[in-house]
């Protein structure tokens, strides 16, 4: 069965699976308005912040601690149906599919250089890597402003190029960074290297993640539910690393509880 | 006649939308709660005449007219609807109401005593039917102060009424002193009348000086704009999808909190009418979602603004860095496409056709947030350029759905901070392809870098071809480019933080091409353009 109409998609429904993810703890000291991981909050799925290789780097899915374990599509395609979201505190929810993590680099390290990384490309729509970004995480908060310099091999697979980004305030633990790409890039085939400078102390990791659904709940308590008109049936992989990040109108990512539907056909 | 009847039909209609924009970009001193017409005021459609032109027949106003937008023909046969309604405004708290304009009687002067009208023109072709029977329940009677009056004028009106029983009665004594010129007021029915099939009388007591209009109207939309900067977008659930037809005068009243219209006030109209195709449906749609692709855009540091006015952040650093505020082509004028720095790269469609289908948006800041699509782009000009004209100049109309300039504007950008006011002047081809059409004055006081002002247009015209020439000749310092922008999407980010996801039917299925240049706009309720971000949905079928 393939999802191209209002019966397919209703049939794929009444099958579909159901996923909760919330957390049951909040990070605090937060600068506002700042995207912030949830990824090693206490909660539901638990994950460890720090990345397990610096050289290579590693494609995490659905298996990964702190990611939602997805049941088999049979061979079929996957979409995101509804989201129902809900949050302690004012702010935005963003749900990305994490394609690759590479850390827990340190504050002083230079031109870490990777190699053998895997790749993600079939976690991509029409292997389409303009779809993939570039975000530093923070394991261990910073002292000082640290330099990021980045090598990549851009969406068009033109290696070496570099982007340096240097942020306004020193990142705190889990704060997330999107990192702008060389000028005329506009996606992400491969880390290459990675580089930091400046700062004194802090520990990080580096991610390509791809955007799925974001959703903002302007009231503390408030919950909402986007259906597929919202989602845009935005298309998942059975191996997808669902990967959840907040961003705050305060200091304290609150409680934020999340549950999709995915539909596959 | 064909009437979209089910949601396929919809998503068939909204495959083929136009959308009818009425941008406002001067502003009029008017009384705080009271109905006013923005008809004369300068803008995109250019500026409309008050003034009726018959005082005894009367005429029936259509899309054709100055200062109404002009509707594309509907499918012959077929019904079009009002299905999405994108509004906002920079300055000014007010109510909105779209109406059609079905007649207009004209200018009177203050002391009109029973003016007997006759072979009036019948609207009944621009009313909804039912029975078979054109509906003129629900119309109202409307006063339009053509000139200003002095005293405290009262009117009566008498007319037939929606049973088509003549010699009713129609009034209505404001008791407001030397009503302002645009000033309106709505005329009480006589008592057990519900609308009005035509106007045979008129009738003014009260005044010395000024002249009036007495109109018919069919309201179709109402919306707020709660606070500067505030805007939203109506779906379907919320414009009701009043019927409305391909000769219908979309005429504009607003109710103003305040003294003043303020300014840059822009609507666009989203018309649908029932396909003789049945394809794309809404399955369709449905089925492009496996292959949509998913545009990112957004920006890492914020840049300092003027509130509540259109900035660029094509040179801010973000997704797709490399952007230039400054043009590159003076002498004949450029069209970025997907391709230009900065700009989203768009996928191939395969020759199918590409609709934004959703847009995820949020801000850092309280602000609008505008989508268009960079048809064409000449500068970097001095302040002090005197007059370029342009030669040889690439055109964009490829990129338009059925090559349609109407509803294209023309912006001003600032490249640099000016010291002083800038005075320009763009002679252009308006969307009927008449060359040497000139925007009326227009002038920035000392616009910062990134800043974007939308210039009005000549009266009459509502969209344009190709830019001709470029005058500036004022400022002692700056730098500008002269844009043609498609405007394809706005939304509201209410509070810091705040944004949406605008589906289907709030994005409305807005076609682009693949080689479109994707230019966000941002209109922050302060001094910071905020760290925007969208997601844009775009599929092909």
């Amino acid at each position: 069965m393939t999802i191209n109409s209002k019966a397919t998609l209703n049939a794929a429904e009444a099958v579909r699976q159901e996923l909760r993810h919330f957390k049951s703890g909040a990070r605090t000291g937060q600068v506002a308005q700042t995207w912030v991981s949830t990824f090693d909050v206490a909660g539901s799925s638990i994950g460890t912040l720090a990345g397990t290789s610096t050289t290579q780097g590693v494609v995490p899915d659905d298996t990964t601690p702190g990611c939602l374990t997805m049941q088999s599509f049979n061979g079929n395609q996957g979409a995101l149906d509804y989201v129902l979201f809900g949050l302690s505190l004012a702010g935005r929810l963003r749900l990305c599919d994490l394609l690759f993590k590479a850390g827990a680099y340190n504050f002083n390290d230079t031109n870490v250089t990777l190699s053998a990384q895997p790749q993600y490309t079939s976690r991509l729509p029409n292997s389409d890597y303009k779809e993939a970004q570039l975000w530093v995480e923070t394991v261990t908060a910073f002292t000082g402003i640290p330099t990021f310099t980045i090598v990549y091999k851009n969406e068009n697979g033109v290696s070496g190029r570099s982007t340096t980004y240097t942020p306004a305030t020193a990142p705190t633990l889990g704060r997330l960074l999107y990192i702008p790409l060389a000028s005329g890039d506009q996606g992400i085939q491969q880390v290459e290297s990675v580089s930091c400078s400046v700062a004194t102390v802090g520990t990080f990791n580096v991610l390509v993640l791809r955007p799925l659904w974001v959703g903002r709940v302007p009231l503390a308590g408030m919950t909402q539910t986007h259906g597929p008109d919202k989602t845009g049936l935005v298309r998942v992989y059975e191996t997808s690393a669902l990967y959840l990040m907040s961003c705050m109108d305060g200091g304290n990512t609150g409680l934020p509880s999340i549950q999709f539907g995915v539909v596959s056909g | 006649m064909a009437d979209i009847t089910t949601r396929a039909q919809l998503y068939t209609a909204m495959a083929f939308r136009q959308d009818v924009q009425i941008m406002k970009f001067g502003s009029a001193t008017v009384d705080a709660g009271g109905f006013t017409s923005i008809l004369n005021i300068t803008g995109n459609p250019g500026t409309g005449t008050l003034a009726g032109t018959s005082t005894t027949q009367g005429v029936v106003p259509t899309d054709n007219d100055a200062g109404f937008p002009p509707i594309n023909a509907f499918v012959a046969g077929n019904t079009g609807v009002l299905d999405r309604v994108h509004f906002g405004a920079g300055s000014q708290a007010a109510q909105w109401w779209l109406y059609d304009l079905l007649f207009k009687a004209g200018a009177y002067a203050n002391n009109a005593t029973a003016v007997a009208l006759s072979s009036q023109p019948s609207y009944s072709a621009r009313l909804p039917v039912s029975g078979g029977n054109p509906v003129y329940v629900g119309l109202q009677i409307w006063v339009e102060i053509a000139t200003a009056m002095t005293g405290t004028p009262a009117w009566t009106v008498t007319y037939t009424n929606q049973a088509g029983v003549g010699g009713r009665t129609a009034t209505i004594s404001p008791g407001v002193v030397n009503p302002r010129l645009a000033r309106m007021f709505q005329m009480n029915l006589q008592a057990g009348d519900t609308g009005v099939r035509s106007i045979d009388s008129v009738t003014c007591t009260g005044a010395t000086v000024g002249t009036f209009n007495i109109l018919v109207m069919r309201p179709l939309w109402t919306g707020r704009v709660a606070l500067n900067n505030d805007g939203d977008s109506h779906p379907p659930s919320r414009t009701s999808m009043p019927q409305v037809f391909d000769t219908s005068a979309l005429y504009l009243v607003m109710s103003s909190d305040s003294t003043t219209t303020g300014v840059v006030p822009e609507f666009t109209f989203g018309i649908v009418n029932r396909q003789s195709v049945s394809s794309p449906n809404d399955d369709d749609f449905i089925a492009a979602c496996a292959t949509r692709q998913e545009i990112s855009w957004l920006r890492v540091i914020a840049r300092t603004t003027t509130a509540a006015h259109n900035f660029s952040m094509l040179d801010i650093a973000g997704s797709q860095s490399g952007g230039v505020l400054g043009g590159s082509n003076t002498a004949n004028g450029v069209v970025p496409d997907d391709t230009t720095l900065g700009f989203p790269g768009v996928n191939s469609f395969g020759g199918l056709n590409g609709y934004i289908d959703r847009i995820h948006f949020h801000n850092s800041v309280s602000s609008r947030m505008k989508l268009v699509d960079l048809l064409f782009k000449a500068g970097t000009y001095n302040f002090n350029n005197g007059t370029t004209t342009l030669t040889a100049q690439p055109s964009y109309l490829s990129r338009l759905p059925n090559g349609d300039a109407k509803g294209l504007q023309i912006l001003f950008e600032a490249v640099t901070t000016w010291t002083g006011t800038a005075t320009i002047t763009v002679t252009y081809t308006n969307q009927d392809g008449v060359t040497g059409r000139t925007t009326p004055a227009f002038t920035v006081s000392a616009p910062i870098a990134g800043r974007i002002v939308a210039m009005p247009l000549q009266a009459g015209d509502s969209g344009v071809q190709k830019i001709e020439s470029i005058a500036s000749t004022t400022g002692t310092a700056g730098t500008f480019n002269i844009l043609v922008v498609r405007l394809l999407w706005m939304g509201r980010c209410g509070a810091a933080g705040d944004g949406d996801a605008h589906g289907p039917y709030r994005s409305g299925l807005v076609p682009i091409s693949d080689t479109a240049a994707l230019y966000p706009i941002v209109l922050g309720d302060s001094t910071s353009s905020g760290t925007p971000e969208m997601q844009i949905g775009v599929v092909h079928l």
